[in-house]
């Protein structure tokens, strides 16, 4: 049984200039297994963003079936989606989006806000990830004072605090150089590996892409 | 981390960003504040006018024309007080103080007052009060003149009351001057404005006022003691009765009254005893028959009988030599409306002739008629009737001499009722069988029978009443929030403005947590959270700023807006609960305003938001909602425009072009809207188009920005459409009715001064005086229900007056004068909806809105000479009115009510302009003693309009702040601009636009903003004062007005300057650089 299995799933947007719908995903079907990790590659404009935008509910599909962990998301509330995706869900960006007011163990801790009723050990948690990651001694650090490397693993750290099902990257290494992108996308499959967590991720590096499970190529909404 | 640590670590990280709704907070907050500190500082200092005018008095009895006992106030532990008007002039007469209040007071009296301070004078001293000082430029061992009327047990306008003119003047020497806290502003009426006010010895007044061991009124420290045993102790002298055993066919009690006519009310009881028969007796001016005449006689009404019959006594048989059968004719004075006589006559058939021997035949029948009773000789009686004293035969001066006020004829009761029954009463006597008691046990056996809240004397809680006037009076703390409002909106937009900025600023933050599974309202709920952190601070700024604000406001409340408060002495009050409340609904409003401003962020797609990409843009349902609205606003305005100019009603003409003038600015904003969401598709070729797509990039913004200008000036212009003037005063629509003059007189005048018998009581000028018209009104004292009094009137001032002479006059916002000459109105009493003793009433608009919180249809609670309660029912409003502060009823109703309310006190005169001054100044030299006072309707009409036009005054500078305030918002706009746009200004610098030809485009493009919101504001703004501009202008500070357009512009474009040159300074590329 898949963790993620769109079926058919098509999304189109609006042509402000035409007011025509300009297709971007034409009927997606895509089966992802858990503890699997997804390389989705393209040129850019394919439709990569759209379809995690998709996968990490922060967009719907216009037709098909989403169903995630057993759930058919596209019969979901916001307020169900927001929970899953707190709970499910890690997000990493190819801007890290620290909070700049916070420390480093701050923003780990962030997701766990959302929960209804955070864990007992979230920041023991914490500590012990960014320990992982080589941020024991930045703990107390605010973004600013961090490298983009470095803030890059919070980010990463950020996404595994709740445990989710699913971690979600766009480009993580896209505003890096080719080393530290290396480093970070072994840190990634490492940090993956070990949690169990299923990775999917969008990049433009194909040498990064191989290196996952499997390798997806979407090329004018279709995926092959 | 919890998420209380997370709010305070945003607020603390970007708190430069939040400067601004700092500072808007702190406006909004200070503004707030400020307006409810000055609402508790006017409360508190009406409640400390109250406190002192006073003392310790909590209830009392008002007797007004009714005297009571001065025993009556010593029995129930109760200070006796003589109250009553008149004037004060000092020794030289150069300066004359009309309405003062004369008060004979002693020791008792003192002490209620709030200090307890006891002033003891003799009988050649009085005490004055500091404002009357003041007036007179009297101080203590000068000596003043005080001028009042010998009250008159029966009301002046009663046949038979005697003569009008009984002023008495007192020389006295000033021994005290009476300090507010002593006592000096002691008056029974709600009202922040000092009385003028004489303290005269008790015992000196009553004596002066002939009125020994009488007074007519008491006040109380203990309302409920008052209340409890105040009837205890009443006593026939209490009600004017006396009692004495007549000896006639039977022995009999007789219960007269000083008063002449018994009141019907006491009548009424006093026929419950067994036996009772009433008795009523009459001067006649004449019985003539076909072989005499005989003038001026008594003839009594008493018994049953022939009601056409007459028994006459021997001497009038005599006279005129007249035998059973034969008929005589009774010719007899009737009251109309005030002193109106009327000579009727009846005929009667001499049915028996008595002996003048008869037991019947005696004076007993005779009430005390006022010089009549009193005097040796016909010829010298004044029975305040006109009488033909040629007429009197030497043999009526001997019958005179023998047998006094005998009565020459007996007719039945009913008879005599259906020709002499008055409003006064139907009864001078009711005689009761002598059972053999002593005078005391009858006398005490009749009191008990009787109540004195029969004859009005009812113990009133003037402490409530106080209370109840100072709580409901002019709530200045929600008219200051209303002045401010606009300061305080552009301090909320200037606010959201830049917590918009802000949170645009970290969109992306909203986007991520989002991402992170923070449900939308979670995010939003955090936001706010920070916001108020921020807010909060800037509402303890904001409540220091309040204080600051309610001293300053205070200021110019004593000062240059003096005319809001009408001499109210101002002090600084601040209670916590106040500033409690200021600062929740500071932060409530803040966070509300802020929840509203950023609803279209939190509509922003997760994604969008991440990315940091996102357009206004509107739907095309959105756009088609809008482009169907503006049109129907646009129409809406020009009809409402074209009916402002069939409505007569000033105040509802200027609220016509208010809201055609508004309509018409946001059908404008919602143009200004669709051009800036329209893409024309055309190509930008210049700076100059490339910097009028930046003012259609965010429409929001420049809306607000457009809006904010727009909306600042309009209001503060078109408020001013609002200000009322006296207009063309001779017009009978005006608010003076055409009216020339207007005034008031210490002492009722009882003539009638339209006619010649008035000019020459008074000694007026028979070739001037048809000149003038006088429209005299019957005053019942009450409250001031003006707008010049700030507290909320309890029973305002009541006037009767003949509608049929104001016919024509004023214009009405509603019914018409007609309406108070229906008392019946069969429609609505049929339906029930009418109570039956309902009075309808006219009152000024002004009168009923504000100073009675009232509308038409609405009734008020009041007494009757007799203590019993009537409504008056508003049945129309005046607009704008000379009449303000009255409630105005029919003559003929108010006498029904009042029948002892004796001449006129209030009086609209209707004089050529060019003659106006000479009537004023010759009325008000005659009537001198009468105390009469004369204005122009046009300057007291422009003193009621003071007050609302100083409340447009205060709006007017604080809205003109605001506009100053929206337009400093433009500057922070500008830098905002071009902060987001540092990226693409830097590129075009690379591209190799020169830096001054950007500032220009920036310059230009925010000068479009001010510029926009410049004419929309004017333009509509032109529109609502157009009724002021085609008047007479209406006060309308045209040039202040001129003067706040300017300086707005300048100061915009200053701004604009200022804002580019700063934002623009340093090297732009170095921002595409770093991207």
């Amino acid at each position: 049984m898949s963790l993620i299995q769109l079926t058919k799933v098509t999304k189109s947007y609006l042509d402000p200039g035409s007011g025509a719908r300009v297709p971007v995903l034409r009927g997606i079907t895509l089966g992802i297994s858990a503890g699997e990790s997804v390389a989705i590659v393209g040129p850019s404009g394919c439709g990569k963003s759209t379809l995690l935008n998709i996968l990490g509910t922060l967009d719907s599909p216009d037709e098909g079936s989403f169903v995630f962990d057993e759930q058919d998301l596209t019969q979901c509330t916001p307020k169900q989606l927001a929970a899953i995706r707190s709970q499910k869900i890690g997000f990493i960006f190819q801007l890290h989006h620290l909070m700049p007011q916070c420390s480093v163990l701050e923003n780990v801790l962030l997701p766990t806000l959302a929960l209804k009723s955070p864990p007992a050990d979230a920041q023991e948690r914490a500590q012990s990830l960014l320990e992982q990651v080589g941020l024991k001694d930045r703990m107390s650090w605010k973004p600013a004072q961090l490298s983009g490397g470095e803030r890059q693993r919070v980010a990463f750290v950020r996404a595994l605090i709740n445990q989710p099902r699913v971690i979600l990257a766009d480009e993580p290494t896209g505003a890096l150089d080719e080393a530290n992108a290396a480093t970070l996308t072994d840190l990634l499959l490492k940090l993956q590996q070990s949690s169990g967590v299923t990775l999917v991720m969008v990049t433009h590096h194909r040498a990064q892409a191989e290196r996952m499970n499997r390798v997806m190529t979407i090329h004018e909404g279709v995926l092959s | 981390m919890k998420l209380k640590d997370y709010v305070l670590q945003s607020a603390r990280h970007y708190w430069r960003g939040h400067l601004g709704l700092l500072f808007g907070t702190f406006l909004a907050g200070t503004i707030l504040t400020g307006s409810m500190l000055v609402g508790d500082s006017v409360r508190a200092s009406l409640r400390r006018v109250a406190e002192l005018r006073l003392g310790k008095v909590e209830g009392g009895v008002l007797g007004g024309d009714r005297w009571f006992t001065e025993n009556l106030a010593r029995k129930t532990k109760a200070a006796p007080l003589i109250l009553a008007t008149g004037s004060a002039s000092a020794a030289s007469g150069k300066t004359r103080v009309n309405g003062t209040q004369v008060l004979g007071v002693d020791e008792a009296f003192w002490k209620l007052s709030t200090s307890s301070k006891v002033f003891t004078f003799d009988n050649s001293s009085v005490a004055i009060n500091e404002s009357l000082a003041r007036k007179l430029g009297a101080k203590v061992g000068d000596t003043v003149l005080v001028r009042l009327e010998r009250p008159s047990a029966i009301s002046r306008d009663a046949p038979l009351s005697g003569s009008t003119n009984e002023d008495i003047s007192l020389r006295r020497k000033v021994s005290a001057i009476i300090s507010a806290e002593d006592f000096g502003t002691f008056q029974l009426i709600a009202s922040q404005i000092p009385p003028d006010a004489v303290f005269v010895n008790l015992s000196d007044l009553q004596n002066q006022l002939e009125m020994d061991g009488r007074v007519n009124a008491l006040l109380h420290p203990e309302f409920n003691v008052l209340r409890a045993l105040f009837e205890n102790y009443r006593t026939l002298a209490d009600f004017a009765l006396q009692l004495k055993r007549v000896a006639g066919e039977t022995k009999e009690w007789e219960i007269s009254t000083s008063r002449v006519f018994l009141d019907d009310s006491l009548a009424t009881k006093l026929f419950e005893f067994k036996g009772a028969r009433g008795v009523l007796t009459y001067l006649v001016n004449g019985i003539t028959s076909a072989k005499g005449g005989t003038p001026y006689s008594m003839i009594t009404a008493v018994g049953e009988g022939k009601d056409d019959e007459i028994t006459i006594t021997q001497w009038l048989a005599d006279d005129q030599k007249l035998a059973i059968g034969d008929e005589i004719t009774i010719k007899y004075f009737v009251v109309g409306l005030g002193r109106d006589l009327k000579q009727q006559e009846a005929k009667f058939k001499v049915g028996a002739i008595l002996p003048m021997d008869h037991p019947m035949v005696t004076k007993a029948w005779t009430p005390d008629f006022p010089g009549v009773s009193d005097v040796d000789n016909c010829r010298d009686w004044e029975p305040g009737i006109p009488m033909d004293m040629k007429a009197i035969r030497d043999k009526d001066e001997d019958y005179w001499d023998e047998f006094k006020g005998t009565p020459k004829g007996f007719i039945t009761l009913a008879a005599g009722q259906k020709l002499w029954a008055n409003r006064f009463g139907k009864l001078t006597a009711v005689r009761l069988p002598d059972e053999g008691q002593t005078e005391e046990a009858k006398a005490n056996v009749l009191a008990l029978r009787l109540n004195l809240s029969d004859i009005g004397l009812v113990p009133r809680d003037f402490k409530g009443e106080a209370g109840a006037a100072a709580k409901g009076s002019v709530d200045f703390g929600g008219l200051f929030i209303g002045l401010s409002m606009f300061l305080i909106a552009a301090a909320l937009v200037f606010a959201a403005l830049l917590f918009l900025f802000t949170l645009e600023r970290r969109a992306s933050q909203i986007g991520l947590l989002m991402a992170l599974g923070w449900t939308r309202g979670m995010v939003r709920r955090v936001w706010l959270m920070e916001a108020g952190v921020i807010a909060l601070a800037g509402i303890i700024l904001g409540v220091l700023g309040g204080i600051a604000y309610t001293q300053t406001a205070l200021h110019g409340l004593s000062n240059v807006w003096h005319g809001a408060t009408q001499g109210l002495p101002l002090v600084f009050s601040a209670s916590f609960g106040t500033i409690f409340n200021a600062a929740l609904a500071t932060l409530v409003v803040v966070l509300l305003t802020l929840f509203w401003a950023s609803r279209k962020l939190f509509k922003i797609a997760t994604r969008d938001l991440l990315a940091g990409s996102w357009q206004e843009s509107a739907t095309p349902a959105a756009q088609a909602k809008r482009s169907k609205a503006m049109p129907i606003l646009a129409v809406l305005a020009l009809v409402l425009l074209g009916s402002g100019f069939f409505v007569k009603n000033p105040e509802a003409v200027a609220g016509m072009f208010f809201g055609s003038g508004m309509l018409l600015m946001i059908a404008g904003l919602l143009w200004l809207k669709g051009r800036m969401l329209h893409d024309s598709g055309s190509l930008a070729r210049s700076l100059w188009q490339i910097g009028s797509r930046n003012v259609s990039r965010r429409p929001s913004r420049s809306l607000a920005v457009i809006g904010m200008m727009a909306g600042g000036i309009f209001l503060v212009v078109a408020v001013n459409a609002f200000r009322m003037s006296a207009g063309d005063e001779t017009q009978r629509s005006s608010g003076t009715g055409g009216f020339a003059l207007v005034g008031e007189s210490s002492l009722p005048v009882y003539e009638d001064l339209n006619a010649k018998a008035g000019w020459e009581a008074f000694g007026l000028d028979e070739k001037l005086m048809p000149q003038a018209r006088v429209v005299p009104f019957r005053v019942r004292e009450g409250d001031d229900a003006s707008c010049l009094n700030l507290n909320r009137a309890q029973k305002p001032l009541l006037v009767g007056v003949d509608p049929a002479k104001l016919a024509g006059s004023f214009t009405f916002a509603s019914g018409s004068w007609e309406e108070v000459v229906q008392p019946s109105r069969l429609q609505e009493a049929a339906s029930g909806t009418l109570a039956p003793q309902a009075v309808p009433a006219i009152a000024d608009q002004a009168t009923a809105m504000w100073g009675l919180g009232k509308g038409v249809g609405d009734t008020i609670d009041y007494q009757d000479a007799n203590g019993n309660t009537f409504q008056v029912k508003i049945v129309g409003l005046l607009a704008g009115s000379v009449l303000q502060g009255k409630m105005i009823i029919s003559e003929a109703a108010f006498l029904a009510k009042y029948p002892d309310a004796a001449g006129y006190r209030f009086f609209l005169i209707d004089a050529k302009p060019d003659q106006r001054d000479e009537i004023a100044a010759h009325l008000t030299r005659q009537l001198e003693q009468r105390g009469l006072a004369l204005e122009p309707a046009k300057q007291r009409l422009e003193l009621f309009l003071s007050v609302q036009n100083t409340y447009i005054g205060i709006f007017t500078v604080l809205g003109g702040l605001g506009v100053l305030l929206g337009t400093a918002g433009i500057g922070v706009l500008i830098a905002r601009h071009v902060l987001e746009r540092r990226g693409e200004l830097g590129l075009m610098q690379a591209l190799g636009f020169q830096p001054g030809a950007l500032r220009w485009m920036i310059l230009g493009e925010h000068s479009v903003l001010l510029l926009l919101g410049m004419i929309l504001g004017v333009v509509t703004a032109a529109l609502a004062v157009i009724p002021q501009l085609i008047g007479s202008g209406g006060g309308l500070p045209v040039a202040f007005l001129g003067k706040l357009i300017a300086a707005v512009f300048i100061f915009g474009l200053l701004v604009c300057v200022i804002a580019v040159s700063t934002a623009v300074k340093g090297r732009l590329t170095e921002a595409i650089r770093r991207e």
